[in-house]
């Protein structure tokens, strides 16, 4: 069975309208293009 | 789609014709986040909302740049009710291409209705207090604002969920799985919204639910109605019914009439019954402060016609005595009178009807002296008439003043001998007896009991 207070523990409070500008600032947007770069960097710093 | 290392243009090469770049394993990437991107749109159409955030998202991890996928992320959040998350998702992607973007277009028609927005911040704001409210305990006013936050944005799905689990924590599990079929019906892999509903159907006691029915497919029952199902509900609607709208009428004013009586009789009946009650009930709480009111009156009434009364009856006492008292001295004057006159035999007759409690002390005094000095000629002048009287063979008034002599001087012997002989004379034998032995008794030795003796022997 449920456990109502684990359950109820999961959910967060929603974002609010004028908090975008925040998302959108902290959002994390390294993706595997830039890990790839980053990568490659180094290796021709290495060589 | 540019080089990684000289930032020109590519080709179909799998290298950079300007730098010399191998760019066939970038490619590769961009295709694996365009295929995560199809994958996405796939789940989309079909509305397997929750998959298709996740192919998406892992589209942007491969490529962040990839703004057809970052615009139907923000598109599906948008349709799951997380307009925040849809709105920070179209600015980055507005930012990554600003032209030709169609991000660019919702933020216009979001931006277009402020009003609309506002009320999407206003059902946040009362989704987190929904919140508040379950972390206090306060299910109740949780549900009543989730309840509102749902009718004004139906895709709010977590919204559901929650109302799901606090109508599950009620054991409403009726509602719960009705707010559940809302999620499924939105996003139909939701994966909290699916185990929900396993956790509903292993209470109840149930097998899984099988997939819902179409809600518009109709079903024909039996030939005169069909039946359909919408939302939760399955709706049997008669076909070729005929239209019997003026005898709906009359029945409709009939029932109408009888509810409205019943409305009289139960509700406004009891309703003027209980303000007669309640003004009978006030009238009769004063009637009863007035009966209060009254018998303390009268109490109070009753306690000072007792103290009248008994200074009304000491009065009378008192004048009573007053009036013993006038009576008193009149006699005691009228015997002084008599006295002055001589009339020892009326002075003493009228002292002898005075009670000497009711006269003063000087009275008393007066009294005294006077009786001493009456007494004693009375009882020499009782002697004296009684005698001639016994000597003239008048017995009776002989026993009157003989009588009265040895009444007021019990010591004279003489009194006392002629009066049992004029009672003997006057035939009186029982009072000369008497009177003869209390010679001998009082007497003994003297010649008048020797008589008396003799006397009483005789009679």
């Amino acid at each position: 069975m449920l456990d109502f207070e684990e359950e109820l523990k999961k959910f967060r409070p929603s974002l609010e309208i004028d908090q975008v500008e925040d998302t959108v600032y902290n959002n994390n947007l390294s993706d595997v293009t830039d890990l790839m770069d980053e990568m490659l960097r180094e290796m021709k710093e290495h060589q | 789609m540019k080089c990684f290392n000289c930032g020109a243009e590519l080709t179909a090469l799998d290298y950079c014709g300007k730098c010399g770049a191998d760019v066939s394993r970038y490619c590769r990437l961009f295709q694996t986040s365009n295929a995560y991107y199809n994958e996405g749109l796939e789940k989309a159409r079909v509305r397997d909302l929750s998959g298709a955030v996740i192919s998406l998202r892992q589209s942007l991890k491969i490529n962040k740049k990839n703004t057809d996928a970052r615009n139907l992320l923000g598109l599906v959040q948008f349709e799951m009710g997380e307009v925040v998350e849809a709105l920070s998702q179209w600015v980055l992607s507005r930012n990554f291409q600003k032209e030709d973007n169609l991000a660019s277009y919702y933020i216009e028609e979001i931006q277009k209705n402020p009003a609309r927005l506002s009320a999407i911040n206003t059902t946040i704001k009362k989704y987190n207090q929904s919140l508040f409210y379950c972390e206090q305990g306060s299910y109740d006013l949780a549900v009543i604002q989730l309840k509102k936050i749902l009718s004004t944005n139906r895709n709010l799905i977590k919204g559901h969920q929650l109302l799901a689990l606090l109508y599950m924590k009620m054991d409403d599990y009726g509602r719960a799985r009705s707010e559940l079929d809302m999620v499924i019906e939105i996003d139909n892999s939701n994966t909290r919204a699916l185990r929900y509903l396993k956790e509903l159907d292993d209470a109840e006691g149930k097998q899984p639910r099988r997939k819902a029915p179409n809600p518009k497919e109709e079903v024909q029952v039996g030939k005169d109605s069909i039946a359909y199902v919408s939302g939760n509900e399955t709706i049997i609607q008669p076909i070729g019914v005929k239209d019997n709208t003026g005898l709906h009428s009359v029945i409709n004013v009939a029932i109408g009439l009888a509810i409205g009586v019943a409305v009289m009789w139960f509700l406004i009946m009891p309703a003027q019954q209980q303000l007669k009650s309640a003004e009978l009930n006030e009238a009769v709480a004063e009637y009863s402060d007035q009966l209060e009111s009254k018998t303390a009156a009268l109490s109070s009434l009753q306690s000072e016609m007792d103290t009248l009364k008994a200074e009304s009856e000491a009065a009378v006492k008192a004048a009573g005595e007053a009036a013993d008292k006038l009576a008193s001295q009149e006699e005691l004057l009228k015997a002084y009178r008599l006295f002055t006159e001589t009339d020892m035999a009326g002075a003493l007759e009228q002292l002898e009807q005075i009670d000497k409690e009711t006269l003063t002390d000087d009275g008393k005094v007066i009294y005294d002296s006077l009786f001493a000095q009456v007494g004693e000629e009375a009882i020499k002048d009782l002697y004296k008439a009684g005698y001639d009287a016994y000597r003239a063979r008048e017995y009776e008034t002989a026993v009157e003043n003989l009588q009265r002599c040895y009444d007021l001087n019990n010591e004279n012997q003489d009194a006392l001998y002629f009066l049992a002989r004029s009672y003997h004379g006057a035939g009186d034998t029982e009072h000369a007896k008497q009177y003869y032995q209390k010679i001998v008794d009082e007497f003994p030795g003297t010649k008048i009991a020797t008589d008396a003796a003799r006397f009483m022997a005789g009679i």
